[in-house]
């Protein structure tokens, strides 16, 4: 059986197209000069790269940003030419590479699965068939009928992964795409791409999370500027690449390690940039215990919490109101919050604060858990710990989610000791979510301002008019309504501080561009920090309803209940 | 894209024009009145401008005009659009792995479908200036149109593939396509042109066809000489622009 995919020896290379695309009349005045540097000027993004992915494989491929992972995907789905060495394919290829990719957002989603379906090698008596198929697995029901432009990042993920699994390609691109759904259609969406390979079909899958690489993948390549570093093993490579970013994985022990080298340094290690405030120095010497997923027994990464540091660090400066003290020697000299033994951490997605809280020396060592895989049994999993154990108490954008909040607050004041604490960094707006008239005005305008004046990608225009369309559509995923969350805590513990730190404009235009914004280009670093001073100026003034807060309790010594 | 059939292709194509068409009256009231308002209000222009105040000796002009403006209309929308195609289907292009110059041909095609659709408002001004429509033209319009959309498509797989390189392409088909018009015997007549600029108007690649186009809707005479002459032109434009087109082609995904 021939391999599905194989590059031989593929060496890629982009002139800096900027040269000439800055206009046909500088590229001309200045002819030998513009030729010669578009000669000179060029980036390699392979550097003769050779491997085969046999069919029936699941491979993965990790590395960090600009290491070379899209390239190949684009290679492989045929879009690019290598300039030296050959790729050669063998069967129907889907590529779900991006978001809203192969899609147009003036059509609606019936007529945007069939352009999709015929741009990759079907026939429209074939798409006819499969569209019911397609259209109940994406649930997105009468909004199939919308032009696409109205839909929510969530929704357009759901339909591309729906056209590209239902029309029976042999080998599937997947590239991070998938991050964006929610759990059920997450879930739903791991089924199917299991029910796939034993198929037979082949996939290529990039991404960032560690986890689900080495859950799904057979075989891994680690790229790093243009060239395999390397390749086989999930675990073994996974280890190597965390490794070279400066983290030790042990995956063969039972118990799983993640020892950080040097303190500080790891999230320049992943490209990322601090904001130049000066800022006190964490505490260096750091306690070796490991940092390790109770339920999945992964390490945990260590980003910074709420998505990028730039973000990060404007929160943490809402919360203390001195970009002089960082957050921890905040807790520490307003609630002598500093030097606690045992904490547990229960975080949706973000991991990585609790690196902080060591770095610190707020909380000594973690135990984590991570909700995404776990919500619904979650409670159950609390009820199991230890009574009397932990000193703090780490809840990350979870509270909201739980169904039963009552009984999860009382099983989690349990296993506190006496004198424990819950820090909780959670959504605390009106009960029933919904945006203000005014939340959405204000979003709606700054968008467009920032779309008209900022060099976001080339198609944002087609995004900029829908604000207030996705916030009418996306209700919060929680069940419950939030404003009980502090009420809730309340109950049983002693609030000691409530400290807002961000709202609506995050929800509404951060998370709709962040993934588009380079957090190492200055201009949309002032842009990040554009959007959350405004929000932190409105909610100053309370004109935001909508308010994410830090709160923190203290376990209530009273048995009275 | 291994399996290439007919029939294959010819879906690819009618599901892009049916593309072309809903995006592009998507959010207009009047949708395909606009592609006859234009040329017709143009046509209004120059029968002011030339018949009544510089008092052209030239028959029967509205429908001289129209018969020569809407088969224009046809090539300039297509090549003025073509420079938009990609850059317009980036998130396509960028993604998937198709024959990218389907987008043109699908772009040519719907322009010319709505060529074909003014057809009646020609006819009407036959029967308004006591003509009628020729037998001729069963076989003449065919002919003529494959003509065109050959050589349109030349001129819009050249431009569009250009325009991703150097987006000035997009002005200066604006200009270079007006200088044309005016070059084409399409407000004139070609035994107006003085004999020694004649070749000059003859060997604009357009003017053959735009002469035949109009002694077809007006006279319905297909000259076999003339479409024999207009098909060589519309074979070479169409080579040179698929040949740069294709020079280019793999730099799409990577300039988009």
């Amino acid at each position: 059986m021939a391999p599905a995919v194989t590059f031989n020896d593929v060496y890629k290379e982009y002139p800096f197209y900027q040269h000439i695309t800055a206009g046909f009349k500088s590229f001309l005045f200045h002819l030998p000069r513009s030729i010669a540097s578009l000669k000179k000027t060029k980036f390699i993004a392979l550097k003769g790269i050779s491997f085969k992915v046999e069919q029936g494989e699941v491979f993965g491929i990790i590395g960090r940003n600009g290491s070379g992972k899209s390239t190949i995907l684009g290679l492989t789905a045929g879009v690019m030419k290598p300039d030296r060495g050959s790729v050669k394919t063998q069967g129907k290829i889907s590529s779900l590479l991006e978001l809203g990719a192969g899609f147009h957002p003036d059509l609606s989603g019936i007529e945007n699965i069939m352009l999709n379906g015929i741009l990759s090698g079907n026939t429209r008596a074939d798409m006819m068939k499969k569209m019911e198929q397609i259209i109940e697995f994406s649930e997105l029901a009468d909004f199939i009928y919308q032009p696409l432009r109205t839909y929510s990042s969530g929704m357009h993920a759901r339909l591309g992964f729906s056209v590209a699994v239902h029309i029976d390609p042999e080998i599937l691109l997947v590239d991070e795409a998938l991050a964006v759904g929610d759990l059920d259609f997450k879930g739903k969406c791991n089924r199917k791409m299991k029910e796939f390979t034993e198929s037979g079909a082949t996939i290529i899958i990039v991404s960032h999370d560690m986890p689900a690489i080495a859950e799904l993948c057979n075989r891994v390549a680690w790229i790093d500027s243009g060239t395999i570093m390397k390749i086989g093993e999930p675990r073994e490579v996974i280890k190597a690449y965390l490794h070279h970013l400066g983290l030790e994985v042990d995956f063969d022990e039972k118990k799983k390690l993640v020892n950080e080298t040097e303190g500080g340094s790891i999230s320049d290690a992943e490209g990322m940039l601090y904001d130049s405030v000066d800022r006190e120095e964490p505490v260096s010497e750091l306690p070796d215990s490991p940092l390790v997923d109770m339920h999945s027994n992964f390490p945990v990464k260590p980003l910074s919490w709420w998505d990028s540091p730039i973000i990060m660090h404007r929160c943490e400066t809402f919360i203390t109101g001195n970009p002089g003290i960082s957050f921890y020697n905040y807790l520490k000299k307003e609630y002598s919050i500093a030097g606690l033994q045992k904490g547990l951490s229960i975080c949706n997605k973000l991991k990585g604060i609790e690196h902080n809280f060591r770095q610190y020396n707020t909380c000594t060592s973690f135990d984590i858990i991570d909700v995404p895989d776990a919500l619904d049994y979650l409670p159950q999993e609390i009820r199991e710990l230890k009574l009397n154990h932990y000193d703090l108490l780490l809840c990350v954008d979870v509270l909201g989610h739980i169904g039963d909040l009552g009984a999860f607050l009382k099983d989690a004041k349990a296993i506190l000791k006496d004198d424990g604490f819950i820090i909780a960094l959670e959504y605390i707006g009106p009960a029933y979510f919904q945006w203000t008239e005014q939340e959405i005005g204000v979003a709606d305008m700054l968008y467009k301002a920032f779309n008209n004046h900022s060099d976001l990608s080339a198609n944002s225009d087609q995004q900029s008019a829908n604000i207030s369309v996705l916030s009418n559509e996306r209700n919060r995923a929680t069940a419950v309504s939030s404003e009980t969350v502090i009420p809730m805590l309340q109950k049983r513990f002693d609030i000691v501080a409530v400290r807002y730190f961000g709202g609506p404009l995050y929800d509404l235009i951060l998370n709709r561009i962040l993934h588009r914004l380079d957090q190492a280009n200055e201009k949309d670093v002032m842009l990040i920090k554009t959007i959350m001073q405004c929000e932190q100026i409105l909610i100053k003034n309370g004109i935001l309803k909508n308010q994410y807060a830090m709160i923190i309790g203290e376990k209530r010594k009273s048995h009275g209940e | 894209m291994k399996k290439a059939s007919l029939e294959y292709y010819k879906d690819l194509v009618v599901v892009l024009t049916q593309k072309e068409l809903k995006v592009r009256y998507k959010r207009s009231f009047f949708g395909y009145l606009w592609s006859i308002a234009n040329p017709l209000a143009l046509a209004l222009v120059f029968f002011v401008a030339f018949k009544i105040f510089m008092k052209i000796p030239i028959e029967n002009y509205t429908l001289f005009l129209i018969a020569g403006l809407f088969p224009w209309q046809w090539f300039l929308n297509s090549v003025n659009s073509s420079a938009m195609v990609f850059i317009g289907n980036a998130t396509l292009i960028k993604k998937m792995h198709f024959r990218h110059d389907v987008l043109i041909v699908a772009t040519v095609l719907n322009d010319m479908l709505h060529f074909i659709l003014s057809i009646p408002v020609i006819i009407l001004f036959l029967f308004i200036y006591g003509m009628k429509p020729s037998a001729v033209w069963f076989i003449g319009i065919p002919v003529l149109l494959i003509i065109q959309f050959i050589i349109t498509m030349g001129f819009s797989l050249a431009i569009s593939a250009i325009n991703l390189f150097f987006r000035d392409i997009e002005r200066i088909v604006f200009i270079f396509t007006s200088l044309m018009f005016y070059m084409t015997p399409i407000i004139y007549s070609e035994e107006m042109v003085p004999s020694e600029y004649k070749t000059l108007i003859l060997s604009n690649p357009l003017s053959i066809l735009l002469i035949s186009w109009r002694n077809l809707l007006m006279h319905g005479v297909l000259d076999v000489k003339d479409s024999a002459l207009a098909f060589i032109y519309s074979v070479i434009v169409f080579t040179i622009g698929y040949l740069i087109y294709r020079r280019l082609k793999w730099r799409f995904a990577e300039v988009l």
